[in-house]
């Protein structure tokens, strides 16, 4: 017998993890990989509080989050795309910037804002979005010529360049995409999860998860969807194995699984059939 | 009386290193003519055809198409403007398969069609020009050949007016080149124009309506279909007649074989792709003896050379080596008991970027030799190794301390050899070695084979380059399909070669 | 939009360097000043720059970072990118923690020092030697593995100062007792001596030279008989060790107990952003270290007029971000063209 409402929770959990994970995809699809999305949704938790509070309206928080995602792609399609900067090193230097801005933002005032409880109608169309995006994913992948595009790019930068692809348009519209989602994805959580509070590490390294859902999903958009949904459930498990007494190994359990996920993942792509987007 | 169709004007390239690819260069292009292109390897042929594709951006010059000025900023441009570019050794992009690559290209020229249309389109111009392909397949599991053939149909699918066709040859068999040249006259026929790069005479004089020359970057010369004449064109090639004679090579007294050095017995490899790369070859090396193995790229050339260096391991088969069986020894302990090698990528395989000449000579050594065994490295004594390693084969470089990288392809590969003799090997493997190097360097680097060759070496050459095998080699086995299917001894015949090659 | 390589020399390269790190700095600083008090924020970095005793507690600071980003260099070189600094520190500090103050086992003073150092390294490079083996083993790439492991550790660590370790009602841990405290002196000395053993492990011996092979031609490595295993190891070992003993040294010198954090610490990412910094030189991490170690002091004194402790992971994150792309600037010519899509 499922229970439902535990479905609901564990998807209210998922939502934020599946948000950014889907960015991502796109990201590394394109043969890119942001580092900085855990950054991204913490500086979109704190201005999305901000909005919300000075505006009373908890829309516009949700869009000013996904505006800030948007701006805070910038600084990493700037070095990375422009300048050709180590995508690694501006990933986590982005993270450890929207880190201490989003907390510097939040120190001018921490007003708990109206939230977006579970159940309301914000929250119904967040959630729904999160589960028609992947079958938009797909259709745009796998369906369109722009999708068999990116996936080019993705496997070969060197040839997808030579023949005259669209490597760095493509690229930097997939980061914004993915910084917006990141964004979004933080405000929901400071949003709907937190109640409207912002607080320093309130993405609890979620964005880092989100990271591992792409790779446990082997970058296929509903792959990636069951992944973030199961992390999801892990993540919401976790108090209970907590209580059970199994003390710091409950908490680690999702850092655990995304470095299974790695290995996992490194022994698919051996195999010539299932080739993911070449991203390093 | 031609229209022309396109028209390079004063294109000068020049590379932040200071070379000038091409060097004030203007052509142009009738409507319906053959163009072809003739160079020596390092002309600037390929970096001007990649200016007119947009690839490039001249440091000065314009392009006109049809009179008036365009300007490419990058090759989907020029694929738009009708313009198509195909590189010599054309790769797909792999996890695609064949139908999304030629969508993909038609989708940038702006040209989309739907799967089905694509489907249709290209089963009747395989038909017609004999290019079977499987649309099905995933890209990374071609052929060579079949990778041509896609390569070929897109233009026609594109319907561009100009082609561009750099050194479609060299992986063809002779009657897949009447097959090509009798397609590229039917184009033309309907009015498209076909650039036909090559550095062979033959070639070029058997297609072309018209053949441009160049040489170091420029234009030195411009012949039509009525003047074609081998010392003509030869002339125009080469700096003067002279160099050519002065620069043969110059062979020692007949050699003694003592005995093998390289033995390989029935040897199977596997391939990248799960499917057999090497198919049973057996081979031999004597000392004192040049053995050229031929061959198309792609039939399993870099595979042997990667198992005999040891970097692969074979599923059967036994290689010996100085009587010492090494078929499951690393490549140190086949480089301690005598092996030399040279493979075709000099930086990043034979030499270590940013490093310096002396690094560059001393990692190949300090771990096979005795005299740079301690842990802590004595750098005086490196650089006096390093001084003689290059009494050998000297390079011409400011000091010792510059960084590899920026020295020029022929002097890398005289290091590399002077690195790999310093050793005093045995057997030397080389792989194409004296591919994107000069006319002179090339007889450089065949001389120092030949001479160690009289002094006992064995050497296994793998190339692509048929007339250089043929000049240096005492016999010349053929590879196809990861198997030996032949082998000559002088007095060569091209012609049989070439037909091994291909079957 | 074209992306044209050009010849820059050395001197270009460093001049726009410290340029784009001045800037960097500069830009944090004004944001600093928008969101607070300028004048406050001003005299806070007056006072850090021109007083001794901001500048000694810069250089204990300095040794968790120098010591990681020194271990960074070197595997880094080896193209072995580990972010795993972070948790190695933590877990060398806790570990020093417990043995001094928690275990029972009493020595000598300088021997339970000393003995607490090693422990520390060993628990450190184990942590490291763990991301390594992953890799060669399973495939699994070292960045995400190792920030895996970083919180792995920072949880555990949490969990031990909320339970097992605490002392009374609030959660905090027993200290180092005044007579294990570490001089400044003794800091600068090992600063000193770390510094030049990276320095010399790359110029000086066989393993720096296969590091420096491996790292810039895979292929030749395994040609000429450099072990990848082996050098992968080596670095991992090596740069997991010295991260410990900064963790070992930071909590003897300046921590002397643990609190829960809510956010990591941040000395083994500092490390991590310094070796980029200094382009993996020993010599310039050694100093570039130091200069973190000074905005960390910065950052606690900003701390008092409002300025959250993580900014200063971002005043510094602001800093190597434009020198990169400083120096970026230097490499390349970007041309803008309005392109057409």
């Amino acid at each position: 017998m499922v229970d439902l409402s535990l479905l609901l929770r564990i998807l209210s959990n998922a939502i934020p993890i599946m948000l950014s994970a889907y960015g991502e995809l796109l990201v590394e699809r394109s043969g890119r990989v942001n580092l900085g999305v855990d950054g991204i949704m913490a500086l979109g938790a704190s201005i999305s509080v901000l909005v919300s509070a000075i505006t009373g309206n908890t829309m516009l928080g949700l869009i000013s989050g996904l505006a800030t995602g948007l701006a805070a792609s910038i600084l990493y399609i700037i070095p990375v795309i422009v300048f050709r900067v180590d995508q690694v090193a501006t990933g986590l230097l982005l993270v450890f910037l929207a880190w201490g801005l989003a907390d510097l933002i939040a120190s001018i005032g921490y007003r708990v804002s109206p939230s977006i409880p579970i159940g309301s109608l914000q929250y119904n169309i967040l959630a729904l979005i999160t589960v028609i995006i992947p079958l938009i994913l797909w259709l745009l992948m796998y369906k369109t010529w722009i999708g068999v595009e990116i996936r080019a790019i993705g496997y070969n930068e060197i040839l997808a360049r030579e023949r005259g692809l669209r490597v760095d348009t493509i690229r930097a519209i997939m980061l914004l995409i993915g910084g917006a989602l990141a964004g979004l994805s933080g405000s929901y959580m400071a949003l709907t999860l937190y109640n409207g509070k912002y607080f320093t590490g309130i993405t609890g390294g979620w964005g880092w998860l989100a990271i591992g859902s792409v790779i446990l999903g082997y970058w296929h958009p509903v792959g990636v969807a069951v992944a973030a949904y199961s992390i999801g459930l892990i993540l919401t498990l976790r108090p209970y194995l907590e209580a059970m007494g199994l003390g710091p190994l409950s908490i680690s359990t999702p850092y655990i699984m995304v470095i299974l996920s790695l290995i996992i993942a490194a022994y698919i792509s051996r195999s010539p059939r299932f080739k993911p987007p070449r991203i390093l | 009386m031609r229209t022309k169709i396109l028209e390079a004007v004063n294109i000068t390239v020049i590379y932040p290193n200071g070379v000038r690819a091409n060097d004030n260069i203007s052509i142009s292009v009738n409507e319906g003519e053959i163009l072809g292109l003739l160079g020596e390897n390092g002309a600037g042929k390929t970096t001007l055809v990649k200016v007119i594709s947009g690839i490039i951006k001249p440091t000065k010059g314009e392009i006109l198409l049809y009179g008036k000025e365009v300007e490419f900023n990058s090759y989907r441009d020029a694929l738009k403007s009708g313009i198509y570019y195909l590189s010599q050794n054309p790769q797909l992009i792999e996890g695609l398969t064949v139908l999304e690559d030629i969508g993909l290209t038609l989708t940038l020229a702006g040209k989309s069609m739907s799967r089905g249309s694509i489907e249709q389109y290209v089963a009747s111009i395989a038909s017609k020009y004999n290019l079977k392909v499987d649309l099905k397949a995933l890209s990374d599991n071609l052929s060579v050949g079949e990778r041509q053939r896609i390569e070929l149909i897109k233009p026609i699918l594109l319907d561009s007016k100009i082609i561009i066709l750099d050194e479609p040859t060299t992986h063809m068999s002779p009657l897949e080149i009447e097959s090509l040249y009798s397609m590229l006259r039917d184009l033309a026929g309907k009015g498209k124009s076909i650039i036909f790069i090559t550095h062979k005479i033959r070639e070029a004089t058997s297609v072309s309506d018209r053949i441009i020359v160049m040489r170091k970057g420029k234009i030195s010369g411009i012949i039509e279909r009525d003047k074609f004449d081998r010392e003509v064109l030869l002339n125009l090639m080469f700096e003067s007649n002279n160099t050519i004679n002065k620069l043969g090579l110059r062979y020692a007294k007949p050699r003694e074989y003592k005995s093998n050095i390289l033995e390989v017995r029935e040897l199977w490899v596997k391939g990248d792709y799960g499917d057999l790369a090497l198919r049973g070859i057996n081979l031999s090396v004597g000392t004192s003896e040049i053995v050229g193995v031929a061959g198309i790229a792609g039939n399993g050339q870099r595979e042997l050379f990667e198992t005999l260096v040891g970097l692969r391991k074979p599923i059967r088969g036994s290689i010996i080596f100085n009587n010492v069986d090494v078929t499951s020894s690393s490549p140190r302990d086949r480089i301690k008991l005598g092996l030399a090698i040279v493979p075709e990528d000099r930086l990043g395989w034979a030499l270590v970027p940013g490093l310096n000449i002396v690094s560059n000579i001393i990692f190949a050594l300090t771990n096979v030799d005795s005299t740079l065994k301690s842990y802590i490295i004595d750098w005086g004594m490196a650089w006096r190794i390093a001084k003689e390693a290059l009494e050998i084969v000297p390079i011409q470089a400011d000091s010792l301390n510059t960084s590899v990288e920026s020295l020029s392809g022929g002097n890398m590969q005289r290091l590399i050899l002077a690195r790999e003799l310093s050793r005093k090997p045995r057997l030397i493997i080389a792989m194409n070695p004296t591919s994107g190097l000069d006319y002179v360097t090339s007889i450089n680097v065949k001389q120092v084979l030949i001479d160690y060759a009289s002094r006992g070496v064995g050497i296994l050459l793998i190339s692509e380059d048929l007339d250089e095998l043929i000049e240096v080699s005492d016999r010349v086995l053929v590879m196809n399909r990861g198997a030996i299917v032949g082998e000559f001894m002088r007095p060569y015949s091209l012609e049989n070669i070439a037909k091994l090659m291909i079957s | 939009m074209e992306v044209l390589e050009k010849r820059a020399t050395r001197g270009e390269i460093i001049l726009k360097a410290l340029i784009g790190a001045l800037t960097g700095y500069i830009i944090a600083i004004i944001l600093a000043s928008i969101i607070l008090n300028p004048s406050d924020v001003l005299r806070s970095v007056l006072w850090v720059y021109m007083n001794t005793t901001p500048i000694t507690t810069a250089i204990l600071f300095s040794i968790p970072i120098a010591a990681s980003a020194l271990g960074l260099t070197l595997a880094y070189r080896a193209k072995f990118i580990t972010i795993g600094a972070e948790g190695q520190v933590i877990l060398g500090s806790a570990v020093t923690l417990w043995f001094i103050a928690y275990s029972g086992i009493n020595l000598q003073l300088p021997y339970s020092i000393l003995l607490a150092i090693i422990l520390a390294s060993i628990l450190g490079a184990l942590c490291s030697l763990i991301v390594a083996l992953l890799r060669i083993y399973a495939g699994a790439n070292e960045i995400l593995s190792s920030l895996m492991l970083n919180f792995i550790a920072m949880y555990t660590v949490n969990y031990l100062i909320a339970t097992s370790w605490r002392i009374g009602p609030f959660t905090i841990t027993k200290s180092i007792p005044e007579e294990y405290r570490l001089s400044v002196s003794f800091i600068i000395a090992t600063l000193i001596v770390l510094t030049l053993l990276t320095w010399f492990i790359l110029a000086r011996t066989r393993f720096g030279l296969s590091i420096e092979v491996y790292g810039r031609a895979p292929r030749a490595a395994e040609t000429y008989g450099y072990s990848p295993k082996t050098i992968i190891i080596g670095v991992s070992i090596i740069s997991g060790l010295m991260a410990g003993l900064g963790g070992a040294l930071a909590m003897l010198s300046f921590q002397h107990h643990l609190t829960p954090m809510s956010s990591p610490p941040g000395y083994g990412y500092m490390g991590v952003l310094v070796a980029w910094l200094s382009a993996n030189n020993p010599i310039i991490a050694m100093v570039a270290s130091i200069f973190f170690s000074t905005i960390v002091v910065l950052g606690r004194t900003l701390q008092a007029i409002g300025v959250p402790l993580s900014y200063v992971l971002a005043i510094q994150s602001m800093i190597v971000l434009s020198t990169l792309v400083a120096v970026a600037t230097a490499k390349y010519t970007i041309r803008f063209r309005w392109f057409k899509w």
